[in-house]
């Protein structure tokens, strides 16, 4: 599959990148996924961090977690199936070492955290608070390599609210809840994490997959299940942004899943997203996230947009004209 | 913003390609990334088979700095490799480099033992040429199940000792390569010992290394997704808890590896730990296909060894095994 190796364009200087997400201003609208950029330090070896909106890190836990046992990846048609199990230094040593270090670049940092109780995600929320080297946190409710899928949280209502009202109600930045796609109904639950106080919702987390080697008969994976993350995933992607808008209006989205074009981010920022985030893509070209920053700009120059906000939630969704 | 020498050089060029037994060596014109390798390192090289996304790990097999080329050597496993030993002379290549860490190389003069297994000795040519060229006693051993497998080891002056062994005997000695490692360093006690081939045999040279106390590093193989050390997918159990192979390795002091742990892989599945996929489907699994591991595994040097699975010896097989260190097996 040919990775976004376009030329990029010259980049307009008179395109407004900047959007407003929650409450964070951010210079353009493309952040990384989260747990697909470590805490950055390993990217700055590529580019200046400081041409993204902002990065989201990877997940952090309590206590350190030293993860799954490999084989934790296998590729599959258009995407990857991951079971890594949040490995991350734990909270602290996170707000110690990598955290000052990302800041530093002179982007927006927004924090991630997992916790396997309520009182876990009280707790982290409580080590974060009022930190200023972070702008806003990503709720991780809706990791897929859990040991028991009955704590997903964001697989139902009730956890969801739950968890979501236990930081809510500590931090004072934006929250935003990540939500798996692997629901009947997904904003109900948005709805739900909105309803507990969450600034915004970031859209989707990997889609729970599984993958077998015909030949040794064994799961490709060591953990069976991972979660299943790529361009495959992009329809889904959109589908719950669209779904959630469609229910809750225009709430501040983080669009995540199979971004790798700047056409994927239009097609994101239609749907509602205010921001895009960039995850899996970056596995396969490092240069990922700022190449289709460049490239949204072209995008929206060669359209005569002016600005990306303008073009969020314009979705056409009236009768089609014959012939169109 | 880190000052670093690593580069995606997205206009490289593959200038030369030709057979090395049944791998294929490529050589590519990377200016910014020749400048920098040093022997164990890799690169990722971007390919276009349909549905693909990821890049594909190769150890660089050497590299000329007047030309500004490196080598890879690729077996046409998967589709991956098989995309890019169909590539012509001429093509433009999408490569990432120089990654991770390489062989630390000894000041004063030493005896050297290099052990390849399969196409992990094509790494080892060039870090025995650059260690001859610095003056030292160099052996290279090189093994493999049969004589199709092993990578053919050019005879050029002053290659100092090449050793072959083959399980079946149909080249070189017949045997395993960790026979003749123990044979040499009977033969050179105190020597470094640097390694490079499947887990299972690096694993062996390991505990043969230790047992009589001879410094030992390896290159390490596991599945890798970015490359770059942000996807945390090609993690090698250390005594200190997993470490990524793209960034904290692929070679590591063999000291530090967990070779327990890793020769337990493939029966992970059944293993009940603090985390794992679906209970319901851990236990539904049947058990591991082998008991477990001996202290000192046996090593062939090859894909056939006792911990992995057999692979189809020639067969384009599953694009599972891609995204693994191509040059290993």
């Amino acid at each position: 599959m040919p990775w976004a190796r376009r030329a990029v364009v010259s980049t307009a200087s008179d395109v407004d990148m900047g959007v407003d997400l929650g409450g964070v201003r951010l210079r353009n609208p493309i952040v990384t996924a989260s747990g697909c950029f470590a805490s950055g330090r390993e990217m700055a070896r590529f580019f200046d961090l400081s041409r993204l909106g902002a990065v989201v890190a990877k997940s952090v836990t309590l206590e350190p977690r030293n993860g799954l046992p490999p084989p934790r990846m296998a590729e599959t048609a258009g995407g990857m199936l991951n079971a890594i199990g949040l490995q991350n230094p734990g909270v602290d040593a996170w707000l110690a070492k990598d955290l000052p270090w990302l800041a530093a670049q002179g982007v927006p940092v927004i924090a991630s955290i997992a916790g396997r109780s309520v009182d876990e995600y009280r707790q982290l929320a409580e080590r974060v608070r009022g930190n200023p080297d972070i702008a806003a946190l990503e709720v991780n409710i809706s990791c897929p390599n859990v040991e028991d899928r009955g704590i997903v949280f964001a697989c139902r209502t009730e956890p969801t609210a739950a968890a979501i009202a236990a930081v809510t109600a500590i931090v004072d930045v934006p929250v935003f809840a990540k939500l798996t796609p692997d629901v009947t109904d997904i904003a109900a639950i948005a709805s739900a994490a909105v309803d507990a106080g969450a600034t915004g919702l970031s859209l989707i987390n990997t889609l729970l997959g599984m993958a077998i080697d015909v030949e040794t008969r064994r799961p490709k994976l060591a953990a069976a299940t991972g979660g299943l993350s790529g361009p495959a995933i992009k329809p889904v992607a959109i589908r719950a942004v669209h779904q959630v808008r469609s229910a809750l209006g225009p709430v501040p989205m983080i669009g995540i899943g199979g971004v790798r074009t700047p056409e994927d981010v239009i097609e994101f920022v239609l749907a509602g997203a205010t921001a895009v985030a960039v995850g899996t893509a970056t596995f396969a070209n490092p240069l990922a996230a700022p190449e289709i920053v460049d490239g949204v700009a072209a995008w929206l120059h060669q359209h005569g947009e002016r600005d990306i906000g303008g073009l969020r939630g314009t979705l056409v969704t009236g009768e089609r004209t014959v012939g169109r | 913003m880190s000052a670093s020498t690593i580069a995606r050089d997205a206009a490289a060029t593959l200038v030369g390609t030709r057979p090395a037994g049944r791998y294929r060596v490529l050589t590519i014109r990377a200016p910014g990334i020749v400048a920098h390798a040093q022997p164990g390192q890799f690169v990722s090289v971007a390919v276009e088979a349909p549905l693909t996304l990821l890049r594909r790990p190769f150890a660089i097999a050497g590299v000329d700095g007047q030309r500004d080329t490196l080598d890879i050597v690729v077996a046409a496993v998967g589709q991956g490799s098989a995309w890019l030993t169909g590539r012509a002379p001429g093509c433009n290549l999408d490569v990432v480099g120089p990654l991770g860490h390489g062989f630390t190389l000894p000041t004063a003069p030493t005896a050297c033992v290099l052990v390849g297994g399969g196409y992990g000795t094509a790494a080892l040519e060039w870090l025995g040429q650059r260690l001859r060229s610095g003056g030292h006693d160099v052996a290279l051993l090189s093994g493999a199940a049969t004589a199709a497998a092993l990578y053919p080891v050019p005879r050029v002056a002053g290659m100092g000792a090449v050793i072959e062994t083959t399980e079946d005997g149909s080249q070189g000695r017949r045997g395993l390569v960790t026979a003749a490692l123990t044979e040499r360093l009977r033969r050179r006690p105190g020597a470094k010992v640097f390694a490079c081939g499947p887990m299972p045999m690096l694993g062996a040279v390991a505990a043969i290394a230790a047992d009589v106390g001879c410094d030992c590093q390896v290159a390490v193989e596991e599945h890798m997704g970015c490359s770059v050390g942000v996807c945390m997918t090609c993690v090698v159990p250390t005594v200190e808890g997993y470490v990524r192979a793209c960034i904290d390795g692929p070679v590591l002091d063999a000291q530090r590896v967990d070779w327990t742990a890793t020769a337990q892989r493939g029966a992970d599945v059944t293993r009940q730990g603090d985390e794992g996929g679906s209970p319901s489907l851990r236990t539904a699994h049947p058990p591991p296909l082998q008991g477990p591991p001996p202290r000192r595994p046996t090593a062939s040097g090859d894909a056939a060894a006792p911990e992995a699975p057999p692979l189809p010896k020639d067969a384009d097989h599953a694009v599972g095994e891609e995204g693994r260190r191509e040059h290993r097996f």
